[in-house]
């Protein structure tokens, strides 16, 4: 190539392409908050995480909260007092999520109360799952395509959660059904975080779970992706969660379902 | 079609005669209102002052009567001046910085009309011809917080890849802060990007910035004259609460051709204008376009030389000059951005605005602008292939029509008033798609109908003490058709409405006093104080950092209520040596009603319900501005600095207490040097500084489902590292004996290669998963660029 040409290249490329470091910040840390996360699904028992936030230079291994008096009902006059299992996870083997009921949290710890609710949506079933490429700016790969149909009545909310030869994918994909009420649906499941090189999928695993959650659900997830997804977002704060009483993380009650294929 | 007449010279028909009469009944009115009286044996003279060479309007020229040390007159935005006398036989002296001063002897005895060409000066002499004009206008003027940028000093300043930018010269003034890289926003005093009145000759500029903000949408070879308020704002602008930018664009020379133009590394631009008719029409056209992408083609990856990523721009405007009275120009702006990936993603935005105007002169007193403005802005988004396709379209146009009178009714006071009616279209983002799976939505546009009526007088009391009042009634209505929604506390729909076409659904009402008064302590200092209320009814929704294409304009509504802004200005002005130096300090204080911010995780671009995700606060500011410049000589140049605080208070966020606005910036420096090392090179540099953004940084963190996520407690409680960039510049310009002229620009921004934040994200460290760390993006670090530039 002629060098004139280059030289404008390099210089324009040169223009786009920014530079990152990594920099020391001063951070006031809050002293740490409740974290419940919690779900039950259809047919199963429920399971509910609870730890607590830990300051920013400390290790990501977050403490468990294991004195919590935990109960679940349900507006079929069912409760449960929920046993720690250890780690800070707690169950009950007395109660089995049911599709379109409503179920009641009630956490305590240290004589505080944090309460939440959250509605079984219907089972959607997802037929089957594929690849697809696609081309873009970052070159060629292909993704998971999951295929369904949505049922006709609008407020279908759906949550996947992606393995890739049994490693989890640290992504959150959720669609609703705003633009696709009632029509077959091939949802692709974009991310950054994995990658499937056409022509190297032969042998590949991939498992999918496909949960249906309830709105407040769905719009924690939004939130959640929103104010930790792009470093460009202007103000990021603490999405709202469906606990109240002042606990970080959500409780949701949602049918599931599970996909493998291998490539 | 024009016919002569006792009572009205000029273009009397039945409508005019009507309006003429309506005219005379407000003058009465106002001339009872404000106590004044006709006095006897006084006749007026009137004109337009021009360049000789170039037929251009000159704007602000001084016209002063040598008799009578007091009195004088700078010409208005289309070259136009009158000053009342009584009978006798006076020299009017004519100034405009790089021109020869003109003198001209008259003999007052009726009205006369003085047109005068004035002759520019070599650059020699400028120096000369500077020192005996009247370079204190910073100190008679009564308005505060005014800037004029002057064009010639924008362009001998260092710019990021050879792209003048009219946007980023103004940010280095005091009270007006810059976006950062990457971003052609401005803030002033307290104000958020959208609450500017971005005006290109009359029409309002809805999306101000190319590539994504990069640059400006103004070509700055078309552009004569810019003005900036930030402080007190004159009657005749509203809509927008914090600043005024009014951009007017060049006549065209209607004496001779020319061609200019630049060749840069990432953009060329070509200018040609001249005479259709010598002395009575010229035409502009300007036009530039990017060419960055043109390398992408060279690429051997298909993806990338499949991609787009250019932008346009054309300016154009004729005018014509019917006779001495009357004048018509028709000028237009079209600019587009086009990105594209591959044919399957596709986006492009972009803005047109159109202005027709009337200039007439009813009589030597009285001067009338009249016009009407068409302006939008669209985006289109689409996607395509893979078994994904969809359009994404949303719009925003005006049409807008503007009267305004100057009347200059004695020495003592000049005073303007008229009306303006603006009709909005809304078009809220649209999805569309072919794809069956994809359902289109249709929601409907959204109308409204603005209108605004000012008077403002400007009463010099006496040779110290001038004063300049004004008053702004305005009017904004939502019209039908239109469903409208009203939302509980969650902001879930409760109710909606349905409304009729052309039903008024809602209408708010508002006065916005004016007022600005001005002391002359002596020759060399002034002090003045303002006052300004200014409302806005058009309020922009963006979730990101940077201006995007797809931030939204919403407007007001029985649920979104005006933004109210009241302003309190101060300030002190002294003048030194002979008005070689000049020195300003201007206090503010600003208190801001009904903003808007919006919950989290608002959808904004498809939204039939937006309002339900919005949050009202209110919002201050206050600072205090310092300024000194040098004004002429080999070395010139100024010192800006500001220091200040913004706050926003938000029901809904951070505990509804107080907290600083990202962009509150407590010191705020500027520093501009440009020196004429020989005739043919001037050499220029700019460096400045301010503190960081305010940001959120995370006060813990936790995890869900395996993933670390950040646990936030005080809105903007953190800063980013300080921003400060060194630009430099140097110029080499040779003019051969016939006049051509060629340069060759060469700027190095970002000269000691500065890594300024752009954004500061926290993530998992890669090399240790277990530990947090915090990664600094920023935007650009050295770049040196070059372009040549030629007229002739």
């Amino acid at each position: 190539m002629n060098k004139a040409i280059y030289i404008p290249i390099v210089f324009a490329l040169s223009i786009f392409a920014s530079c990152t470091k990594v920099i020391d910040v001063n951070i006031d840390d809050a002293p740490p908050k409740v974290v419940i996360v919690g779900s039950i699904n259809n047919g199963e028992v429920p399971t509910i995480k609870i730890s607590k936030t830990v300051e920013v230079d400390q290790n990501n291994s977050f403490p468990p909260v294991t004195n919590a008096v935990v109960t679940l009902s349900d507006d079929a006059g069912n409760r449960a007092t929920l046993q720690h299992l250890g780690d800070g996870q707690y169950s009950a083997t007395n109660m089995l999520g049911v599709e379109g009921r409503t179920y009641n949290l009630t956490v305590t710890v240290d004589n505080k109360t944090y309460t939440a609710s959250s509605t079984m949506p219907k089972l959607v079933v997802v037929d089957s799952l594929t690849t697809r490429r696609f081309g873009g700016f970052g070159g060629n790969t292909e993704f998971v395509v999951l295929h369904y149909t949505d049922p006709p009545q609008m407020g279908n909310y759906y949550r996947a959660t992606l393995y890739l030869n049994d490693s989890l994918i640290p992504d959150i994909f959720i669609e609703d059904d705003k633009y696709i009420n009632g029509n077959s649906r091939e949802a692709v499941l974009f991310s950054g975080e994995y990658e499937l090189v056409p022509g190297e999928l032969a042998g590949q695993k991939i498992n999918v779970e496909i949960n249906c959650i309830d709105k407040n659900v769905y719009d924690y997830f939004v939130e959640l992706i929103e104010v930790n997804g792009a470093a460009n977002v202007a103000s990021p704060s603490n999405p709202k969660s469906n606990i109240s009483g002042g606990a970080v993380g959500y409780f949701s009650a949602q049918t599931s379902a599970s996909l493998e294929k291998v490539l | 079609m024009i016919r002569n007449n006792k009572r009205n010279k000029y273009f009397r028909n039945s409508r005019t005669s009507r309006s003429m009469h309506q005219l005379r009944i407000l003058f009465t009115a106002l001339l009872l209102l404000c106590g004044l009286y006709a006095q006897a044996q006084k006749f007026t003279i009137n004109g337009t002052i021009k360049a000789k060479s170039s037929g251009e309007a000159l704007i602000g020229a001084i016209v002063k009567v040598n008799e009578l040390p007091s009195v004088g007159a700078v010409t208005n935005e289309y070259g136009f001046y009158s000053i009342t006398l009584p009978e006798g036989d006076y020299t009017v002296s004519v100034s405009y910085l790089g021109y020869q001063v003109s003198e001209q002897k008259v003999i007052l005895s009726e009205d006369i009309t003085q047109n005068i060409a004035l002759i520019e000066e070599g650059q020699l002499l400028e120096e000369a011809v500077v020192k005996s004009e009247k370079a204190d206008v910073n100190l008679s003027r009564n308005e505060m917080g005014v800037m004029k940028l002057d064009i010639k000093t924008a362009n001998k300043l260092p710019v990021i890849m050879g792209e003048r930018d009219i946007l980023k010269t103004i940010q280095l003034m005091p009270g007006i802060s810059s976006a950062g890289d990457g971003n052609s926003g401005f803030y002033v005093r307290g104000g958020s990007a959208d609450q500017n009145l971005i005006l290109l000759d009359e029409a309002p500029v809805y999306n101000a910035s190319h590539l994504l903000g990069f640059f400006s949408t103004f070509n700055s070879d078309a552009i004569k004259d810019v003005t900036v308020y930030k402080g007190s704002i004159p009657a005749e602008y509203g809509g927008r609460l914090s600043s005024v930018l009014d951009v007017k664009m060049n006549d065209g020379n209607d004496q001779k051709y020319h061609v200019s133009g630049g060749i840069g590394l990432i953009s060329s631009k070509l200018n040609v204008e001249g005479p259709i008719q010598k002395d009575k029409s010229s035409f502009l056209i300007t036009g530039r376009r990017t060419y960055a992408d043109m390398f992408l083609k060279l690429s051997n990856d298909s993806t990338l030389n499949n991609s787009k990523l250019y932008f346009y721009d054309l300016n154009a405007k004729v005018n014509y000059k019917i006779n001495d009275k009357n004048r018509i120009f028709l000028s237009g702006y079209f600019g587009k951005d086009v990105l594209g990936v591959n044919n399957s993603f596709g986006f492009n935005w972009g803005n047109t605005t159109a202005t027709l105007r009337w200039n007439h002169i009813v009589n030597s007193k009285l001067f009338s602008n009249t016009s009407v403005i068409y302006s939008n802005y669209n985006y289109n988004i689409s996607i395509n292939g893979n078994g994904v396709d969809f359009d994404i379209k949303s719009r925003i146009n005006d049409w807008n029509l503007q009267q305004e009178f100057q009347y200059y009714l004695s020495t003592k006071h000049t005073m303007k008033f008229g009306f303006n009616t603006i009709h909005h279209t809304i078009a809220p983002g649209n999805i569309s798609s072919s794809d069956n799976q994809i359902n289109s939505t249709d929601y409907k546009d959204k109308y409204a109908w603005e209108n605004a009526v000012f008077v403002s007088d400007e009463w010099k009391i006496n040779e110290k003490l001038n004063l300049n009042f004004g008053l702004r009634g305005s009017s904004f209505t939502n019209l039908g058709a239109g469903t409208y929604y009203t939302f509980n506390n969650d902001g879930d729909v409760i109710d909606s409405t349905v409304h009729a076409s052309g039903e008024f659904i809602n209408t708010y009402f508002n006065i916005e006093p004016r007022a600005a008064i001005n002391y002359r302590l002596n020759e060399q200092t002034s002090i003045k104080a303002g006052y300004t209320r200014s409302t806005q009814n058009l309020h922009l929704m963006t979730n990101t950092t940077t201006s995007t294409p797809t931030d939204r304009w919403i407007p007001s509504s029985p649920n979104v209520k005006p933004e109210i802004s009241d302003q309190y200005s101060l300030g002190y002005y002294r003048n030194f040596k002979d008005n070689l130096y000049e020195f300003s300090a201007e206090v503010y204080y600003k208190d801001m009603q009904n903003q808007i911010d919006y919950r989290n995780g608002a959808e904004l671009t498809i939204n039939n319900n937006i309002e339900g995700d919005l949050l009202y606060g209110i919002g201050r500011a206050y600072g205090i501005e310092l300024f000194f410049k040098k004004r002429y000589g080999k070395f010139n140049g100024w010192i800006g600095y500001t220091l200040s605080r913004t706050e926003r208070k938000v029901n809904g966020i951070n505990n509804n207490e107080w907290y600083a606005a990202r962009f509150d910036r407590t010191h705020d420096v500027s520093l501009v040097g440009m020196y004429d090392l020989t005739k043919r090179w001037t050499i220029s540099a700019v460096w400045v500084y301010n503190t960081g953004n305010a940001v959120t940084y995370p006060a813990g963190k936790y995890s869900v489902d395996g993933q670390t996520y950040y646990y936030y407690t005080e809105r903007n409680g953190s800063r980013m590292p300080a921003y400060h960039r060194l630009d430099l510049g140097a110029t080499y310009t040779k003019i051969t004996k016939k006049g051509r002229e060629s340069s060759w620009s060469f700027s190095v921004y970002n000269a000691y290669n500065r890594y300024n934040p752009f954004t500061i994200e926290f993530q998992d460290n890669p090399n240790n998963p277990q530990q947090t760390q915090a990664v600094q993006t920023s935007l650009f670090g050295i770049v040196p660029s070059i372009t040549y530039n030629f007229k002739f």
